[in-house]
């Protein structure tokens, strides 16, 4: 997987101290722990399980050697100004300039609400920590990798910006390694 | 070190772009009153101000500790915050809104404290107040501080191994344009407060004030994250 690797590799190199065993925390985290473990449960209902289920209901838009390139936008329940904008312009990106590949089934966009039961796992498969725009590459229904593009959130301000990093970034995962 | 210093910046941009951005600008006028309310008092606004950005900074510092000990929990700790800290919210701002009107009072027990020590405790306790809303506030994260927290500043950190400068840099930002409004508004209306001579007035007024914009701003709360009406 791309993009948090290096977060991982530092913890994993990071020794704890004393000082941090302090009570408060412990308490957060056996709170967040029981609540992860409900949350795990969800993971069995993966992203790869997610376009399986999706083809067998008939949406089997064909691709090149059965490649898709899924870009995700995640959100809540709550919808805040950002959010609906971070969504608008990522909608309009990927449609824009990816019109071609959207109508051979290469391109898909979906915008699902991480709240809804049936799509909370995602927030462990993909680690989501806010409302996020995830770009996924595909294979005969294996996931080969994906990246959460956190970016959006710093140019969501710039629309030219916002939009030119979107394109980079699917035009990256459809050139594919 | 040139890497360094452009991350702090990066670090204390980050802070100021979570505070100008639409979804928290419901705190940080609640914030901006609280702060500035003592017009009569520029020591009280000055400390309040600084405990409010330190218990910001403090709250960032921890939660960056304990994320960088387990960063599996990113996702569990970022969505139980923005869950269940802004149902919280809305019942605390009505509460301390409450307070600050004077219809709760304070249960002094007997102890028979004379009236000019009750004052002095509840205007210290207004002080540290301000202290406990900057920890408050920090916690009650929306999806624009959570992505620029969890996402952008946590990465810049650990790119850095910088486990207390950059999150500290992040609660300061987060903090600055608060504080420049509660000291604009404070010095601003003491001066004019001094030049009609009617400082203690628009002391009074200006508790009443901040006291009405946290029950408004926590009835909004409430109807946004609590019933789901907004």
């Amino acid at each position: 997987m791309t993009g948090e690797n290096n977060k991982v590799d530092y913890i994993k190199n990071t020794k704890p101290s004393l000082g941090k065993a302090c009570i408060a925390i412990i308490a957060l985290v056996m709170l967040t722990q029981g609540y992860a473990q409900g949350a795990e449960k969800l993971t069995k209902n993966n992203a790869e399980h997610y376009i399986l289920a999706k083809q067998e209901k008939g949406d089997k838009t064909p691709g090149k050697e059965d490649r898709k390139v899924i870009v995700f936008y995640f959100h809540g329940n709550i919808r805040c100004y950002t959010c609906k904008r971070i969504e608008q312009l990522t909608v309009k990106a990927v449609t824009e300039a990816f019109s071609d590949e959207i109508k051979k089934g290469l391109v898909e966009l979906q915008v699902l609400n991480v709240e809804d039961p049936q799509y909370r796992h995602f927030i462990n498969d993909y680690q989501l920590y806010t409302r996020s725009v995830v770009v996924s590459d595909f294979r005969q229904g294996k996931q080969k990798r994906w990246k959460n593009l956190q970016k959006v959130w710093e140019l969501v301000h710039s629309e030219e910006a916002f939009e030119k990093y979107i394109k980079q970034e699917v035009q990256e995962y459809l050139k594919g390694p | 070190m040139t890497s360094f210093a452009f991350g702090m910046g990066m670090a204390l941009w980050f802070g100021i772009l979570t505070s100008i951005s639409p979804c928290p600008l419901a705190t940080n006028i609640a914030a901006v009153s609280y702060i500035g309310r003592r017009v009569d008092r520029a020591g009280y606004v000055l400390s309040a101000g600084f405990l409010y950005m330190f218990g910001r900074m403090i709250t960032y510092v921890f939660l960056g500790a304990l994320l960088v000990s387990g960063a599996q929990s990113i996702p569990v700790v970022a969505t139980f915050l923005q869950r269940y800290m802004t149902i919280l919210l809305g019942p605390i701002l009505i509460i301390i809104g409450i307070v600050l009107l004077g219809f709760i009072k304070i249960n002094t027990f007997g102890v028979g404290f004379s009236e000019n020590a009750l004052q002095a405790r509840i205007h210290n306790a207004g002080i540290w107040g301000a202290g406990l809303l900057g920890i408050v506030f920090a916690l009650a994260f929306c999806p624009v501080s959570a992505a620029l927290f969890f996402g952008s500043l946590f990465s810049l950190a650990v790119t850095h191994h910088s486990r207390f400068i950059m999150p500290s840099l992040y609660g300061i930002g987060t903090a600055i344009p608060v504080l420049g409004f509660a000291f604009l508004l404070a010095f601003s209306t003491q001066l004019i407060g001094k030049a009609y001579q009617k400082i203690a007035t628009f002391e009074l007024w200006a508790r009443k004030i901040t006291a009405g914009l946290f029950i408004l701003i926590g009835i909004y709360y409430c109807l946004r994250y609590l019933v789901h009406w907004l």
